[in-house]
């Protein structure tokens, strides 16, 4: 029997690229979506990584600012930090994800095989849909998503 | 950075909050006669979501309103909920209601886990953030997590799912959960009372910079019940509203350096509200635990009041409580004879505060006969809390001011997130031209 996949796509669906992630599990395959426990969590907390399976496999989606739009990244969850601090991104969050996931990791909860696919944003207003850029490489994202599943699978 | 400039000016810019939710920097100047102006400036892009819900029904504006906070969405239903069926005349089998105060525990429980353990503690232990106290105090840490997820999943069984709930609807809940989806909870907040009574007897040990103020503090006041989503408006001096009167005593007003509309009260003075605000005016209604726990930690009323920096004793009082009556809910819990009660709009005002975590929340709907809104005013708490945050550092900075850079700075910034303010949540223009070339 295959290790339970668990889903956790971040950010909101009304705030233009930030929507990326939860727009990408809504369009996964409903093979995927049957292969993976899907979760929108609204933002990344460390306490969402706490408490699962040792077995269980997760992917966190997320879109990130300060990546070229569209542009897709597939890393080790643990790398996440590193990411962010490379980028030297800020986040709007009271704690930026990259900062939850180093907290998880201090509690033992991160593991090898979790991992983080990212998609660059670059427009992140009220009521706005995907910047052209985004919405290009919506189909990419989604493609890369269901592979993660099917490997994990 | 700070600048001294030629005239003997002292400048503190923090130009991006940090451990605050939201986007907002502090500029405080000092004068060389020694009056001091602070200004919060909130600089996220306004989010306009009173022109969202315009045109809409009630039970989608309860879906649009929750999205305006991922820490608070409860709260933003609650008061929308209860605005409607005031206005509609609703009768709410009381398990619903019982059954809404669970769902409001687990919110409470959430966010003030939240800001106790990984947003304020760090500024008592000397930490610049929680990653960094986690490395010496990770089971301070992990308790604080824990605790989390226990809030996180209540709000997912009752509401459906962990943020953004969509269970709740005028009338009651699309779906109420069985007795044996509740028994979950029983263990997990067994262990939690107990680790929520430690906390509040350790974060009332913790050292606490000298403040002494007065606030006028202002929050829901019930006879019988901790103030989540029924009473009246009251204060420390003397105010007594309904829910839906808030208007009849305080304003909101726009100020040049912010994006979230300030609210003070009609005599133009600024007013606290939150945990210290409730604690202080309905301390009497704290579950038995709770309030023995305070009493435990011999911090006086007034200090709990007038030092700022005992919010986070308060919040950790509320934090016990929200889960000493999460037990009990869950013990006695019986499913609603009637989950969703049926309802008929017609015209007039919704209005309606109950207590988010950070504070009164307050909506108004103006409401059609087809119970559309077609107008809408939401002012959240931290809006209200802000001109009472530029209070409180203009009277703290003459503290600070012989202390390093680094030290000022980190005071000042240790009293705004005493506040915890949710910037998020306040950046609403009550008002949106947009004009058209023709």
């Amino acid at each position: 029997m295959s290790a339970p996949i668990r889903i956790l796509a971040c950010g909101s669906i009304d705030r233009g690229d930030d929507g990326a992630a939860v727009r990408a599990v809504r369009a996964l395959p409903s093979s995927a979506r049957r292969a993976a426990r899907v979760e929108e969590v609204g933002y990344l907390s460390p306490e969402l990584l706490i408490g699962d399976a040792p077995e269980t496999r997760r992917l966190v989606l997320d879109t990130v600012a300060g990546l070229r739009a569209g542009s897709i990244v597939d890393l080790p969850l643990a790398e996440l930090p590193e990411l962010e601090a490379r980028m030297g991104a800020t986040s709007t969050h009271a704690l930026a994800p990259g900062a939850a996931v180093a907290l998880a990791a201090l509690l033992g909860a991160v593991r090898p095989s979790d991992r983080f696919l990212g998609i660059g944003g670059s427009s992140f207003d009220v009521g706005d849909g995907l910047s052209p850029a985004v919405g290009a490489r919506l189909g990419a994202f989604v493609e890369r998503v269901a592979d993660r599943i099917g490997e994990a699978s | 950075m700070r600048t001294p400039t030629a005239d003997g000016e002292r400048h503190f810019d923090i130009g991006q909050l940090t451990r605050v939710e939201g986007e907002g920097r502090l500029d405080l100047r000092v004068a060389s006669d020694g009056t001091v102006a602070a200004r919060l400036r909130i600089f996220e892009a306004p989010r306009y979501f009173e022109r969202l819900v315009i045109g809409r029904r009630p039970d989608e504006v309860l879906d649009i309103v929750a999205r305006i906070c991922g820490i608070c969405p409860v709260a933003y239903q609650m008061s929308a909920v209860h605005a409607f069926e005031d206005l509609f005349a609703v009768p709410i089998d009381p398990a619903v209601r019982t059954l809404r105060r669970l769902l409001y525990c687990g919110e409470w429980i959430e966010s003030h886990a939240l800001h106790i353990f990984l947003l304020h503690a760090p500024d008592f232990l000397g930490y610049a953030s929680a990653l960094e106290m986690a490395r010496d105090h990770l089971e301070l840490v992990g308790r604080g997590l824990g605790i989390k997820k226990l809030g996180n999943r209540i709000v997912s069984i009752v509401g459906g799912r962990p943020i953004h709930p969509v269970s709740p609807r005028v009338g009651g809940f699309s779906r109420a959960p069985r007795p044996h989806e509740l028994d979950e909870l029983r263990a997990p907040l067994e262990a939690a009372i107990a680790e929520a009574r430690e906390t509040v007897a350790l974060v009332a040990t913790l050292e606490t910079p000298p403040s002494d103020r007065e606030p006028r503090l202002v929050s829901l006041r019930h006879p019988s019940e901790y103030p989540m989503s029924d009473g009246r408006i009251t204060s420390s001096d003397g105010i007594d509203l309904a829910p839906g009167d808030w208007g009849e005593a305080f304003h909101e007003e726009q100020v040049p350096w912010s994006h979230a509309l300030q609210a003070r009260a009609a005599d133009g003075v600024p007013y606290l509200l939150g945990p210290t605000a409730r604690v202080s005016l309905a301390r009497e209604q704290l579950h038995p635990l709770a309030r023995a726990a305070l009493d435990a930690t011999g911090i006086s009323p007034e200090d709990l009041r007038r030092n700022v920096f005992r919010s986070i004793v308060a919040r950790a009082v509320e934090l016990l409580h929200a889960l000493a009556e999460a037990r009990e809910i869950v013990a006695d819990y019986q499913p609603p004879l009637v989950p969703l009660a049926p309802w008929k709009p017609r015209a007039g005002i919704a209005a309606w505060a109950t207590e988010a975590p950070r504070g009164l929340l307050f909506h108004r709907y103006e409401v059609d006969r087809a119970g559309t809104v077609r107008r809408a005013q939401i002012v959240p708490p931290t809006s209200q809390n802000q001109a009472a945050i530029e209070h409180d550092l203009a009277l703290f900075a003459p503290e600070v001011l012989d202390l390093p850079h680094d030290e000022a700075t980190h005071r000042l910034e240790q009293l705004i997130r005493s506040y915890d303010p949710c910037i998020s949540c306040a950046t609403h223009f009550l008002d949106l031209r947009v004009e058209h070339d023709r």
